[in-house]
């Protein structure tokens, strides 16, 4: 019986942040043995944390929203370092945190370019040394492609600066505002720490192994929890701070797509195969 | 007319025939490292006007085709961009309006792609007359061209149609 209020009262922590996910079907079980008023007050102050489907643990960066929110980023985040503005090179800016997301959008930018082949090997270099001296780093190349992570402030100026290397044949720019959940995960995070440590303190009060062992259970189950929100918190301050710029070195194909041809001979022999085959 | 005075005005009036019609109505001053190629396998049976390469295979071709159609000089820009850029994938890396010695207004176009991890440019110069497009193709590995590059861009200025 002492051990069923035990599993009680540990319960109705868990309600307290009503976190949503797994913990919220926890929060729930325990909410039906007697939960009290006091619970379902705080799951009503947090109530705007689980309201939040669209953007909860998305990693998906192609959902952002189109347009052009650079200026506002470069506002929320870095006052002093405006997109266009000389870079602040080798300086990392510093990731967000929570009080920026009261000062702002939080945004993330994102851009795909692909280009017509040509000195695919030059090129690539030339947009690692870009992303390098504006502050950002390389983060894959292969055969055909790089991809690098520059400075949000200095996002649109290397943009341009690509974009002057070659024949551009796709661009697309994507921004996602992530303050919403960065404002969500922060709050979570919060209301957690407070709730381990109030399930430690349960803990020193333990009387025997069996509730020793209930308390560590779910000790366990909020560092899981907390980690994993560090972690997705981490990930969007990284990509906050350094946006991504993917360039893909691309030919174009006629085999793919119907293509119209001009009913002129010497249109179709144009190139340098047909030039250069002497005999 | 007595047979001695029609056999030679016959054979004079043959040689400038010849003159006229089958020898290339384009002249173009080339860089000295270029070789003609006169013979009709390397023009093509007729499809080049001039040909020409250098040793390390840079060429150069001339077409003179005939206008059959009423397009301009935009136009042809456009249908051969389409084309080479975006048909067969070169990167069009600078255009701009030329005009050739003989005063023919004309619109050179620069592309340039990558073949089996080398980098090729290949630059088209286009000449519109009411009769006859001109045509002049340049292309070869980008390091042996940017050496003779601003040499064939001199000889397109000063070529005569």
């Amino acid at each position: 019986m002492r051990t069923t209020r035990w599993c009680v009262a540990i319960a109705t922590l868990m309600v307290l942040p009503a976190c949503g996910g797994g913990y919220q079907a926890w929060a729930e079980t325990s909410a039906d043995s007697g939960g009290g008023g006091y619970a379902r007050s705080e799951s009503a102050s947090v109530s705007r944390s689980t309201s939040a489907p669209s953007l909860a643990f998305s990693s998906d960066e192609s959902d952002g929203e189109g347009g052009g929110g650079s200026a506002r980023y470069a506002q929320a985040t870095s006052p002093s370092e405006a997109p266009g503005q000389p870079p602040s090179s080798g300086q990392p800016p510093p990731p967000p945190t929570a009080d920026d997301a009261h000062h702002g959008p939080l945004l993330v930018y994102t851009a795909n370019l692909a280009l017509a082949v040509h000195q695919v090997s030059e090129k690539q270099g030339m947009i690692e040394a870009m992303a390098t001296e504006a502050g950002g780093h390389l983060d894959e190349r292969t055969g055909n492609q790089i991809r690098i992570r520059v400075p949000a402030a200095n996002f649109e100026r290397v943009l341009a600066q690509i974009l002057e290397l070659g024949d551009v044949l796709t661009r697309e720019v994507s921004v996602q505002d992530v303050t919403e959940e960065f404002h969500d995960l922060s709050l979570r995070i919060r209301t957690l720490e407070a709730m381990y440590t109030r399930v430690q303190q349960l803990l020193t009060q333990a009387e025997n192994v069996e509730q020793a062992l209930a308390v560590e259970t779910h000790l366990q189950r909020i560092t899981m929890e907390l980690e994993q929100m560090r972690g997705r918190l981490r990930f969007l301050s990284n990509r906050i701070a350094f946006s991504t710029i993917t360039v893909r070195f691309q030919e174009r194909t006629t085999v793919a797509e119907p293509t119209f041809d001009l009913p002129f001979q010497w249109l179709r022999s144009l190139g340098l195969q047909d030039l250069m085959r002497l005999r | 007319m007595t047979r001695p005075t029609i056999l030679p005005t016959l054979f004079t009036l043959t040689l400038v025939a010849l003159a006229v019609g089958c020898g290339p109505t384009v002249q173009l001053q080339l860089p000295e490292r270029f070789v003609m190629l006169t013979d009709d396998a390397n023009l093509a049976r007729g499809r080049y006007e001039v040909r020409a390469t250098t040793p390390d295979g840079v060429v150069v071709g001339v077409q003179s085709l005939e206008h059959r159609v009423d397009g301009s000089l935009a136009f042809w820009t456009e249908a051969i961009t389409r084309r080479v850029r975006d048909q067969q994938g070169y990167a069009l890396v600078s255009e701009e309006d030329v005009r050739s010695a003989s005063g023919e207004s004309g619109h050179l176009m620069r592309f340039a792609r990558d073949l089996d991890g080398h980098g090729y440019k290949y630059s088209i110069a286009l000449f519109v007359t009411p009769d006859r497009i001109y045509l002049v193709e340049a292309g070869g590995r980008t390091v042996a061209y940017d050496a003779l590059e601003s040499g064939i861009e001199e000889a397109i200025n000063q070529m005569r149609l």
